[in-house]
């Protein structure tokens, strides 16, 4: 019973989480983005790149509820900034604490590190709770090439392999990707896919680099391969099937070639002799 | 650099091209009436058949597909982005794989036990034979084992290739490839090497002008039904007008 209990409360908590994470994405993308920007500069509104370093979070949450509210009632920082940015008014909006601070812990995890901006940290490479079904189902189709690379660059499925229900079994020249995600993480994907360290990889991508919302799609991709992986050997089933069509294929040469059989000469010229 | 990577996949493609292009150029010349495959369709058909027919068909299939995948290799990877047409391509390809190595196979038997072909088989001919044998069998294994090759071959051989043929070799990623893949290369280029030497320089003299010649009228003196018939051997003579 305590189990259970202790377990049911992880859970909450754990969804609580995820939820908290994707809702604070959801909400960003909805109605934050077209004056805001995490490290891309600035829009209508300033870039809200490490906010959360500069500005306290109490005081983030309510000039988030309502900007106006604060500068009415004479906030010297809140006027300040209003007056920053050309008296824009930030349109208050409807959204409760824990909304507000989904979207506050969003900025803050996907801020560039400010000592090496070029270094992402590991949740901004790759969140678990941030990724929904439609990453990876994107990630699925540019792994298996039904969606192109925006820049062209060929499918993963050319080369690798991954076993999961549903999905074209892959080549074999290079590694099976199954349990890549446990065997490299997601920082060590990420690098790879970025500046792949095999000739062979680098070769195609050089030109024809991945943008960072298909290495997004695909880690999560591998992510969910790594979970569902039963270790079943699918590859073996699409050898057999792989040879069970070939001999389909032969079948019909050999039928051609017997139908053409009944019309050449079988006796060479001197053989009567 | 590996020194024996930059000999076979760097000197060994350059020999092989400039043996070929002067080596052929050069027999053509001097010895223009064995430029050709020699044929011995008279001294034995019924084997001929099941060996010089699906080796034929197969790998002027499996060479166009090597060349298609070299030339265009985006076209390859449109292709095959729908796995239908993937599976398609390859199996395709693995049934012409199959289809050559029987004809192939065929040939070289019939060469060796037939004893009027003996006495016309030179070392070179049975030289090639087995190395084209040995080819097909890398490029069924490759095809089986490292599937996908039609895809992958666009992505990593074709950029070498490139490579080779605009005088800037690039060989990372063919040194870095599976032995077997390795020496599938490394044979397709001894294969060229020695093709002026060899009854392949046929292919270099396809009769591709009978395609717009004027056609020819051709008036049978005699039973023409009854000499084709494929059952029976040639007991039919031409008529004598002395």
């Amino acid at each position: 019973m305590k189990w259970s209990a202790s377990f049911c409360i992880m859970f909450l908590i754990l969804a609580a989480n995820i939820y908290a994470q994707f809702s604070g994405e959801k909400i960003f993308q909805e109605k934050c983005t077209a004056c805001h920007t995490i490290g891309e500069g600035k829009r209508v509104g300033p870039d809200l790149a490490n906010i959360t370093q500069i500005r306290d979070e109490q005081w983030l949450v309510k000039f988030i509820k309502s900007s106006q509210s604060l500068i009415n009632a004479g906030d010297s920082l809140a006027v300040s900034v209003f007056e920053e940015n050309n008296k824009v008014i930030m349109p208050d909006q409807p959204l409760n604490e824990t909304e507000i601070k989904s979207v506050i812990d969003y900025i803050s995890i996907n801020s560039p590190d400010p000592a090496n901006p070029n270094l992402r940290t590991p949740k901004q490479i790759f969140d678990a709770a941030s990724i929904t079904d439609i990453n990876i189902r994107r990630g699925k189709a540019l792994f298996e090439g039904t969606t192109q690379f925006a820049k062209g660059g060929a499918p993963c499925v050319i080369c690798h392999n991954v076993q999961m229900p549903d999905v074209f079994s892959g080549g074999m020249l290079a590694k099976d990707l199954s349990n890549a995600f446990s065997r490299l993480s997601a920082a060590g994907i990420d690098g790879i896919i970025r500046t792949p360290p095999f000739p062979a990889m680098a070769n195609s991508y050089a030109q024809k680099p991945l943008e960072d919302s298909e290495v997004k799609d695909i880690i999560a991709f591998l992510h969910q391969a790594d979970k569902t992986n039963s270790g079943n050997n699918a590859g073996a089933a699409v050898d057999i099937s792989f040879l069970a069509v070939s001999l389909f294929g032969l079948n019909i040469a050999f039928v051609l070639l017997l139908f053409n059989w009944r019309r050449v000469k079988k006796i060479s010229v001197n053989s009567f002799h | 650099m590996n020194a024996y990577n930059v000999i076979f996949f760097v000197a060994l493609p350059y020999a092989a091209l400039l043996m070929f292009l002067v080596g052929t150029i050069y027999r053509y010349k001097a010895t223009k009436f064995k430029f050709s495959s020699l044929s011995s369709q008279f001294l034995e058909t019924r084997k001929l058949y099941w060996g010089s027919v699906p080796f034929h068909w197969g790998i002027l299939f499996l060479f166009f597909g090597h060349l298609t995948a070299f030339l265009l290799p985006s076209s390859i990877l449109a292709w095959n982005q729908q796995p239908v047409r993937l599976m398609i391509l390859e199996v395709s390809a693995f049934a012409g794989g199959v289809v050559t190595l029987f004809g192939l196979i065929g040939l070289f038997y019939r060469r060796l036990v037939d004893a009027r072909l003996r006495k016309v088989t030179s070392i070179i001919d049975i030289v090639l034979e087995a190395l084209l044998i040995t080819e097909i069998f890398l490029g069924l294994w490759i095809a089986f084992g490292f599937r996908w090759g039609s895809s992958w071959f666009a992505t990593v051989l074709s950029p070498y290739l490139k490579s080779i043929f605009t005088f800037s070799p690039n060989i990372d990623a063919v040194v870095m490839l599976p032995f077997v893949i390795q020496l599938h290369i490394i044979l397709a280029f001894i294969i060229f090497l020695i093709i002026p030497f060899t009854r392949l320089v046929h292919v270099l003299v396809y009769p591709l002008s009978y395609l717009w010649r004027p056609y020819q009228k051709v008036i049978w003196y005699w039973d023409r039904k009854k000499v084709r018939d494929p059952q029976t051997s040639w007991t039919m003579h031409k008529p004598q007008n002395n």
